[in-house]
């Protein structure tokens, strides 16, 4: 017996695919010209591809923001390295979107094998779950920092259950800011990489699940047998998205702790933004957004190579 | 193309182009421009740090009862963006005619830069360069030109609830001194409150403490330090009046003086710990003090401390005159954009943004100083006022280095040595 692209095809089965009808070309009309879709790669070479282009020509300028500019090479990518605030941020750049990647997975995963059958109340639950996912982040941010503050929920339930030696300045701790950021980036996002799991576990055949307990696979074999090769496309879709959304943080930063304290939170995104639009030094916070694309672009590809589905 | 299409095609050009001449010259019409002169209304960017304060358009409408036929068009800008907006604009070609902006250099919207980039109509007439206070007057010069006006100075200190103070003990007043300061701080604790509330997450927060005790320890003695360190005769590491000032906020904040939580605490921390009475006062420029006094319809009236200089220094007051107006290069009515600003500059125009604004003229002349102001009169009648430093600094990256480093300070990241080396580090040499 073969699974071939979620089928359960018996052993002996000639799984040869039937040669395809001849097709027939539509007389009249023609529909599908291939310049019906200028328009909208037209916009989408100049809007984005060449804005892109034009923002990275200014990482090998010293431009202000204002009239005249001089190249300076790569000037900008050696003070990216040298910076200890930009290297810095570096670092925390991978901290979060590794953390992410793998902690929203494991628990998107978790609550959608959770909520996949069975649950009467599945239905409900997923809708909770998933209800974070389509609030602001700038919002579900202001409500954590919130909850974190020296005086707010956190520390409050803290005392009322008798912890009050692990009250925290949780924010303004330079060792546990940046977890914080990360617990509320996992927490809003959970939903989302469940709704994925939740697409790929419909996929399963249940029949297929039963005939691997029949041969006596445990919950944890049928899982790695069974589940986990089959929903591997959205393993890979999961992983990806949630990776470039870790890599590119910064909405949480800016408003929990403002890349602070001193520049313990900082992310690559955060400095982007601070070099260009608070310093003014656009060069430099290009050269940083240049670096942050690159790490994107490596990044995804080795995780592409990684999960990437082998049987076909 | 056929002759019959040719002529179609050519007499709808011709009714386009028509249409769009008659349209551009409707377009292009000034009811208000008496022909062979320039254009009478004009437009206003600004934006003020308190939401409903009105003083820019009072100013403006009393302009306008003064001249009659002209229009000034306010465009109210958010203040968290105007800089970058103003920026962009004016790179853009489609600033207002007249701009509210940051004198001096180093920040994104600050005349510098504008100025360099030619974008800002030079003001050659001598009545504004006439009054324009000497302590101040480099941060509206370019290359010895004027390009901006100040629209007030603000004194920056200690936003004190009096009131509040006195009822739980506390006293300090402008006599303190930086001893008395960290005493009355246990005492404010021993009440249940903190002495000042900081936002340790906001940079420019903790950054206007150290520069006001700056003021006294290293501008106060040389108020030309900025000079010498652009010079390179001085640095930021190797001034003890800095690294006194800086331990001075350890000092604070060891002291209790803040409230707990302070360094990773915001605007809105600050806000809720004044207004609910557990915390009597915080560091900010002196136009707090009316923005409380209003929004609690006159409940708090707040009063505006000195902050005791640490250490052996005299004390001296920190006053801030960033905000500034200046007219667009490429403005149609240069002479209404210079009558308006002259208008701000002069008595009238300048008092009554002071009033509004809860800040002081420039030119203080015989200007009553409001109540909240009482504590810091005899500083200004003794010359012991300096301007704050960072306005006169080469990039916002200083000032943010000293704020988030009083930040990284107090949450045991750094000392006071290395702030001071990355503050360095940013001026750039």
């Amino acid at each position: 017996m073969t699974i071939t692209n979620g089928r359960i095809i018996p052993s002996g089965t000639d799984t040869k695919e039937p040669d395809p009808a001849p097709v027939r070309r539509p007389s009249g009309i023609g529909f599908g010209r291939w310049w019906w879709a200028l328009p909208a790669v037209t916009l989408t070479i100049v809007v984005t591809y060449m804005a892109t282009a034009f923002g990275a020509f200014f990482a090998f300028t010293d431009w202000t923001g204002l009239g005249s500019f001089k190249f300076v090479g790569f000037d900008n990518f050696v003070q990216v390295a040298k910076d200890p605030a930009l290297v810095g941020s570096v670092r925390n750049t991978l901290f979060l979107a590794t953390g992410y990647v793998v902690f929203t997975n494991l628990f998107g995963l978790l609550f959608a094998l959770a909520l996949n059958r069975t649950l009467k109340t599945r239905f409900v639950l997923r809708a909770l779950i998933f209800m974070p996912v389509v609030l602001s982040s700038v919002a579900v941010s202001f409500i954590w920092k919130f909850v974190f503050a020296f005086d707010g929920p956190l520390n409050q339930f803290l005392s009322a259950v008798g912890l009050d030696s692990l009250k925290q300045d949780w924010l303004a701790n330079p060792s546990l800011a940046l977890w914080c950021i990360l617990a509320v980036m996992v927490w809003q996002n959970i939903g989302f990489v469940m709704v994925i799991y939740l697409a790929g576990l419909a996929t399963v055949p249940v029949e297929l699940e039963e005939a691997a307990g029949l041969d006596g696979a445990g919950v944890w074999q049928t899982f790695t047998g069974v589940v986990l090769p089959t929903i591997r496309p959205s393993v890979a879709i999961a992983t990806v998205l949630t990776l470039i959304q870790g890599l590119s943080v910064f909405d949480q930063v800016l408003t929990l702790t403002g890349g602070g304290p001193g520049d313990a939170t900082q992310t690559l995104a955060s400095q982007i933004y601070q070099q260009t639009f608070v310093y003014g030094a656009f060069g430099l916070g290009a050269a940083a957004a240049l670096v942050l694309t690159v790490f994107i672009l490596i990044l995804a590809v080795v995780q592409q190579v990684v999960v990437r589905d082998r049987s076909n | 193309m056929n002759p019959i299409n040719r002529r179609r095609w050519l007499s709808a050009a011709a009714t386009a182009i028509a249409a769009s001449v008659v349209l551009t010259g409707c377009g292009g019409s000034d009811a208000t421009a008496p022909s062979g002169s320039e254009p009478q209304t004009i437009k206003f960017s600004y934006s003020t740090s308190n939401p409903t304060d009105t003083f820019i358009q009072d100013t403006v409408a009393a302009f306008e009862k003064e001249n009659a036929g002209v229009k000034v068009e306010l465009v109210k800008l958010p203040a968290e963006t105007q800089p970058q907006t103003t920026t962009t604009q004016l790179q853009g070609g489609s600033a207002a005619d007249v701009m509210g902006i940051f004198s001096g250099q180093g920040q994104v919207g600050s005349m510098n830069g504008f100025a360099k980039a030619g974008l800002l109509l030079e003001l050659k007439e001598p009545e504004f360069s006439q009054t324009l206070p000497k302590s101040i007057e480099k941060l509206y010069k370019y290359e010895d030109k004027v390009y901006a006006v100040p629209l007030s100075s603000m004194p920056a200190g200690l936003i004190f609830n009096q009131a509040k103070a006195e009822e739980v003990g506390v006293k300090l007043d402008n006599s303190s001194t930086f001893e008395d300061l960290l005493k009355q701080c246990g005492v404010a604790r021993d009440k249940g409150v903190s002495l000042a509330a900081l936002a340790g997450t906001v940079p420019a927060n903790p950054g206007i403490l150290a520069l006001t005790l700056a003021t006294s320890t290293v501008y106060g003695p040389n108020p030309e330090w900025n000079a010498d360190r652009a010079a390179g005769k001085t640095t930021f590491a190797g001034e003890e009046g800095w690294k006194e000032a800086l331990d001075g906020v350890k000092k604070m904040y060891d002291a209790g003086c803040f409230q707990d939580g302070a360094a990773g605490a915001g605007f809105d921390a600050i806000i809720g710990a004044v207004g609910q009475g557990k915390s009597l006062g915080f560091f900010a420029p002196g136009g707090a003090a009316k923005s409380i006094a209003d929004g609690s319809k006159g409940a708090v009236t707040p009063v505006v401390l000195p902050v005791p200089a640490p250490g052996a220094s005299e004390k001296y007051l920190g006053t801030s005159a960033e905000m500034a107006l200046a007219g667009n290069a490429k403005t149609k009515s240069p002479t209404l954009v210079k009558k308006l600003l002259k208008f701000f500059t002069e008595k009238e125009g300048a008092e009554m943004v002071a009033k509004g604004q809860g800040t002081l003229p420039v030119n203080l002349g015989d200007y009553q100083l409001p109540a909240s102001y009482a504590p810091i009169a005899d500083l200004y009648r003794n010359d012991k006022v300096r301007p704050l430093a960072q306005t006169d600094w080469p990039s916002a990256k200083v000032y943010d280095s000293l704020g988030k480093g009083i930040t990284a300070m107090i949450t045991g990241q750094k000392t006071s040595d290395d702030v001071l080396k990355d503050m360095d580090t940013a001026w750039g040499n």
